[in-house]
């Protein structure tokens, strides 16, 4: 492998990405894992089976080694084996378990993508709302209004509009919240699958490397492994750190959904001046209709 | 001093004074065109995909089931919202029919406007 990211590194990319840094991440996890999407799950057979025939064919020559290399040597070059099964049936296990959480990744980015679309549409919509109410004199109630219509009616309207502005205002910024939430997610997401997907194509290097059994009873092999195990503990914290953000993301989604300003407490969703008899509504009398409006009439 | 024709005539009021049918007549256009803006964000909405059982995941368990609530409910506000903002336009279209004593248009518009606020009841 040329080069070994650091936990660091990784850490560093997780914090609050930009969404330039989200699009490197998902292009380098597209680097690794694009094969995988495109083979399903193919490719893991493959490697699944790599590592059999890894097991097999080390299993067979320690044999053959037992008797003609002195006990010492043997024993270390068995730790070392032992280590790189345990590692790969360990890899194997969680690489398993969590392949079915790669389309949920590029979902996630996916979703990432409309939020920010959600939260400009949402902020252009109460800007352009509350632009054209405040051009056109709709800020003044009453007497001190300037606007052409004025009147009760009128002021019923005047009543309404800032309602909806602060409804799509509310809608902003939960899209804000939630771009921000997501991006941590995909983020903690893309470091764990590549720093998974280091770890099989370290295993992979070490199954179907010619020079196999030279390289195991050298140095080299000792250098493998030390790669294997420095990459099985990124990937094991970058899963780690997917599980607290997982969990944090969690709670900070019901904070979002729970978050109702904006709305009024009769509003389920969004605020509804149809629903008040105050605001202007047409009546029909005589076949014939009138706009009718204001606070309820007090019968004496 | 216009027509007079919007009246709102509970309570004590004398009635609207509208100077210019062209003022509701504006208002009227803003709205019908901001629905359709509230309409595209709720489909966006609707097409989110981090969404399913949480049993499907393994990483992301915890945070699946509320985003999948809170993509719902905005969801939900979005296509409120949308209904909303056009009967407002719609409301402030029959005013201008009536300022302009087109009783006949005012009526048939009134018909849509109660057949729009029924299905504003049915959104889930």
């Amino acid at each position: 492998m040329d080069h070994v990211p650091t936990l660091g590194e990784y850490l560093g990319e997780i914090g609050w990405p930009t969404p330039e840094q989200l699009n490197e991440l998902m292009a380098r996890l597209s680097q690794y894992l694009d094969p995988l999407r495109d083979a399903g799950a193919t490719i893991w057979e493959k490697i699944q089976s790599l590592v059999q025939s890894l097991e097999e064919q080390l299993n067979s020559w320690l044999n053959q080694l037992k008797e003609a290399i002195w006990p010492s040597f043997f024993d270390d070059v068995r730790k070392m084996w032992q280590q790189l099964q345990d590692i790969a049936k360990k890899t194997w296990e969680i690489v398993r378990n969590i392949i079915t959480d790669i389309s949920r990744l590029f979902d996630m980015y996916h979703d990432l993508q409309e939020w920010i679309t959600v939260q400009q549409q949402a902020q252009q919509w109460s800007a352009d709302v509350d632009a054209f109410h405040k051009d056109h004199g709709f800020q003044y109630t009453g007497r001190a209004a300037n606007r052409r219509w004025i009147g009760p009616g009128a002021d019923s309207y005047v009543s309404v509009w800032p309602d909806q502005v602060k409804a799509a205002d509310r809608l902003a910024k939960i899209s804000a919240e939630t771009i921000a939430n997501l991006g941590r997610l995909v983020a903690v997401g893309v470091a764990c699958y590549v720093a998974w997907g280091m770890v099989v194509l370290q295993l992979v290097a070490i199954a179907v490397s010619d020079a196999l059994l030279s390289r195991w009873v050298g140095p080299a092999g000792g250098g493998d492994m030390r790669t294997l195990l420095r990459l099985f503990v990124t990937a094991e914290i970058a899963m780690s750190a997917v599980r607290n953000v997982d969990e944090q993301t969690a709670r900070t989604l019901t904070t979002s959904l729970r978050d109702r300003r904006g709305l009024r407490s009769r509003d389920r969703n969004w605020p509804n001046p149809l629903a008040d008899q105050e605001f202007l509504h047409p009546v029909e009398e005589n076949g014939k209709i009138r706009m009718q409006g204001g606070p309820p009439l007090r019968l004496p | 001093m216009g027509e007079g024709a919007i009246t709102a005539d509970r309570g004590s009021y004398d009635g609207d004074v509208l100077v210019s049918a062209g003022e509701v007549d504006a208002l009227a256009q803003f709205w019908a065109a901001q629905s359709p803006k509230l309409c595209e964000v709720a489909a966006i909405l609707a097409g989110m995909r981090f969404r399913g059982g949480a049993s499907d995941t393994n990483l992301f368990k915890n945070s699946i089931g509320p985003y999948a609530q809170l993509v719902s409910t905005m969801d939900a506000s979005a296509q409120e919202g949308c209904a909303i903002t056009g009967l407002i336009g719609d409301t402030l279209g029959i005013a201008r029919l009536v300022y302009r004593h087109l009783q006949d248009d005012a009526l048939a518009a009134t018909r849509q406007y109660r057949q729009r606020i029924d299905a504003l009841e049915r959104l889930p």
